[in-house]
């Protein structure tokens, strides 16, 4: 039975064994595990299990598109039933995304997180590294996405421990997650791991000449530098020249790598420039991209700082001390004579001016840093106090941070004080990917500050990572990242909360509102206005009614139940006593077939039910008034009023006293006549 | 209460009335006569409607059948006038008749006094059933005043 349990099957045929883990085979982040295929038993194979928090790569892209023999390309992605907690009977199950990988003959090249020792020659660098690389990106191609990890201990030889190479895999974490800094493009190493931008091909290629170097040298270049220094060094220096100014590398090769660690995109070599150096071809050689040097230096944080990039970077890892350097005349007076630049008084203003005007004076000073290092490290990323990121990557970091409160409101104040609009607003130019991310901030900045369901933080992540697991503490275990699954994974979640756990948090109004192709703003107003619980119930069933009717699901009886517990109250919004056991009657039959749309139109307020209802009640309450009035006037005295009673004794005695004239007069004529 | 104006159709009734009461003078002689208790409710009856003398009227008149029996048993003239209004017995009739007329007007108040009362109690006892139905149907909402906001029974 345990070992039923422990098995897990994707897409009918690929047994994923939770209870034998393959260490090797770890990705920084994710978790490998033992495979057994069903429909080829010989075939040697492993998964990974990626972290439940953050959206997985591999479903952005069509990787059925892809058949690559030169890197780890996963056979099958999808979301598998997985062991959370506990074992054998009280094993409690969740669910997370998976990737079947064939798993490599060879062995990894150089242990995860180690530099490589191994010097590789020239010559078989190329046919037994570069070659194969390239045809691993070449072959990504169709699929749109980039690498992203492309470093020597994600390498695996295709046989033993020599000899050709294949690209390990990408997807698990996000893109330049377990690269270090020398890796990475001058831009993308200063963000934070969770914030790197997904790039373009150039960044795998920057990658690919870093770690051609490394693997050439048989050692890491820059050794015993922190981030901050590599980063430095690559700005003062030219990444190619940090990386490789010292040492003696071929003629031939040094010309592959300053093609390829350019630091300018533009002039940073394509797959088709490798490819035709590999054939032969020879390029001129690029200068190296280095930004204009002050007349004097600055120094800050120990370092003297000859260039703004430089001085820029070193701000962003030194906060406090930047906020000081802002403020010192110093400052001033380097970036006004230092550059020859006779608008620097101008931008500083600028900046000064747009730090006061863009949200509480608390935060100023970190507004006017973050600002101004947005000015002057160019390239550089968007930075606001302990968070560093890139555009694009924003919405990945936000799905890490959002159970950090701290940096959590780090990131509310970078939204509010709009500083990712002042960093595009300092770029001379933006890439097209960087295009493509500027609407969803644009959408996500008008909901940043609203409260209230659906809205907040929240609805920024969903709406800027799309993707991303519903972080609800009600379904964070069941990685729903479609609508299509948030009913069935609530209704899985409900027996094991507590009883009167409502189906609806912050995090899943915000979810169904960024994934749902409409808006979704009054049903939300409904929910953030209801004062009472027939109120909250009803707009809960509403969202979960319009989520249903998208995608059509009937099997869900715990959420029936828990809404049936919750709509109690909503049957009293019915006056008539017949009419509320009618409706009750109804919602039962309803919640059997687990149709809440059919439920809510029960109490729609324009329905035939409550406008009925409504009417009659009004109808009542007046009567009862009259009624009432009656009473009132009837204890007043109002039948026995003297006056009345004298009016009515009159008239009687009249009417009597003329009737018995009418039949005197009517007998004596009779008497008389006959 | 207006007053009632003098027109045309009391004009025409009386014009049709003067000459008949002329050819029957002998009964409207006797019953003019008979009716002096009418006469004098008529003077005291401030009501507008004359319920008093109405009431009075009507008891005196059939008081006055006896005259009238009389009367038309003898040949019509000015002498059975006389004769019929000599009747001490048409006077007792004439005059208990009024009496009681005055006796009813006098004592109906009591009557229609106690019979309001019974009548109240009646239709209190049936008004508080049907609110207490209305309650029990409609909850205790239906209670509160029709311009007043509804509020959902918990």
């Amino acid at each position: 039975m345990a070992e039923e349990q422990d098995s897990i099957v994707l897409a009918d045929r690929y047994e994923i064994v939770a209870g034998e883990r393959l260490q090797h085979l770890d990705s920084p982040g994710a978790e490998a595990f033992a495979v057994h295929d069903r429909h080829e038993p010989a075939a040697d194979l492993f998964a990974l299990i990626p972290p439940v928090h953050l959206a997985c790569r591999a479903f952005a892209h069509p990787t059925h598109q892809v058949h690559s023999t030169n890197m780890l390309w996963p056979l099958k992605v999808g979301i598998i039933d997985w062991p959370v907690s506990g074992t054998g009977e009280d094993t409690i199950w969740g669910r997370r995304p998976a990737m079947v990988f064939q798993k490599p003959a060879g062995e990894r090249v150089a242990p995860i997180g180690k530099p490589v020792t191994t010097q590789f020659p020239e010559p078989l660098l190329l046919k037994n590294v570069l070659e194969p690389v390239l045809h691993a990106l070449r072959d990504m191609g169709p699929s749109g996405a980039t690498h992203r990890a492309i470093r020597p201990d994600n390498l695996f030889y295709q046989l033993g421990n020599s000899g050709a190479v294949i690209l390990g895999e990408c997807f698990s974490m996000p893109p330049g997650y377990g690269q270090s800094a020398m890796y990475e493009t001058i831009e993308n190493a200063g963000c934070l791991p969770m914030a790197r931008a997904s790039g373009t091909v150039a960044d795998d290629l920057y990658a690919l000449g870093a770690m051609l170097l490394t693997m050439y040298l048989g050692r890491n270049p820059m050794a015993g530098m922190t981030e901050e220094q590599i980063i430095l060094a690559k700005i003062n220096y030219s990444s190619f020249t940090a990386m490789a100014g010292r040492e003696k590398l071929p003629p031939s090769l040094a010309e592959l790598l300053r093609g390829l660690l350019n630091d300018k995109l533009s002039e940073r070599w394509t797959i088709r420039s490798v490819e035709g150096w590999l054939s032969g071809q020879h390029y001129s050689p690029a200068m190296p991209y280095l930004p204009q040097r002050a007349s004097r230096p600055i120094s800050f944080a120990g370092v003297e700082h000859v260039n703004k990039p430089s001085l820029g970077h070193a701000m962003s890892w030194h906060w406090q001390a930047a906020i000081q350097l802002v403020d010192a005349p110093d400052f001033d007076l380097w970036m006004r004579r230092s550059f020859n630049d006779d608008k620097a008084l101008d931008t500083l203003q600028r900046i000064r001016g747009a730090a006061q005007n863009s949200g509480p004076a608390s935060s100023m000073r970190d507004r006017l840093v973050a600002r101004t290092i947005a000015n002057l490290a160019q390239p550089g990323p968007i930075c606001y106090k302990d968070l560093r990121l890139s555009l694009n990557g924003i919405g990945t970091l936000l799905s890490h941070i959002i159970d950090q409160q701290d940096q959590l409101n780090q990131f509310g104040d970078l939204m509010r004080g709009r500083i990712h609009q002042a960093w595009i607003q300092e770029q001379p130019s933006l890439r097209p990917e960087q295009i493509q991310a500027l609407r969803p901030l644009d959408d996500a900045e008008k909901f940043v500050d609203r409260p209230g369901y659906g809205y907040g933080i929240e609805r920024v992540l969903y709406d800027l990572a799309p993707g991303t697991p519903c972080r609800s503490s009600l379904i964070s275990d069941f990685y729903v990242t479609d609508l299509r699954d948030l009913l069935p994974a609530l209704d899985a979640a409900m027996p094991a909360l507590e009883p009167g756990t409502k189906p609806m948090d912050r995090h899943i109004s915000a979810f169904i509102a960024a994934n749902l192709k409409r808006s979704l703003d009054r049903e939300l107003s409904q929910l953030n206005n209801a004062s009472t619980a027939a109120e909250t119930a009803l707009a809960i069933l509403h969202l979960l009614a319009i989520v249903q009717g998208v995608h059509p699901t009937t099997k869900l009886p715990n959420l029936a139940e828990v809404m049936r517990e919750m709509l109690q109250p909503s049957l009293a919004l019915f006056h008539l006593a017949s009419t509320r056991e009618r409706i009750s009657k109804q919602v039962d039959r309803h919640l059997n077939a687990c149709d809440f749309g059919a439920v809510l139109l029960l109490f729609d307020p324009e329905g035939a039910a409550r406008r009925g209802d409504e009417i009659g009640f009004a109808a009542a309450r007046n009567a009862y008034a009259h009624k009432a009035r009656e009473i009132a006037w009837i204890e007043n005295g109002g039948l026995t009023d003297p006056m009345r009673i004298r009016t009515i004794a009159n008239r009687t005695a009249a009417v009597g006293s003329a009737l018995m004239a009418s039949a005197g007069i009517a007998v004596l004529t009779l008497v008389t006549l006959l | 209460m207006g007053q009632t104006e003098f027109t045309l159709r009391p004009k025409l009734m009386l014009m049709l009335l003067i000459p008949l009461a002329l050819v029957f003078f002998p009964t409207t002689a006797v019953v003019t006569t008979g009716m002096i208790p009418t006469l004098v409710a008529l003077v005291i009856d401030g009501s507008p409607r004359r319920y008093l003398t109405i009431t009075v009227g009507g008891f005196n008149l059939v008081g006055c059948s006896y005259f009238l029996h009389l009367l038309w048993e003898m040949p019509q003239g000015l002498s059975s006038v006389m004769l019929v209004l000599g009747s001490s017995y048409g006077w007792l009739y004439a005059l208990l008749g009024a009496g009681c007329g005055w006796l009813l007007f006098l004592g109906m108040p009591p009557v229609i006094r106690s019979i309001a009362s019974a009548q109240a109690k009646i239709r209190l006892f049936r008004l508080n059933r049907e609110m207490e139905r209305m309650v029990e149907d409609w909850g205790p909402e239906v209670t509160s005043r029709a311009d007043a906001p509804t509020v959902a029974k918990k």
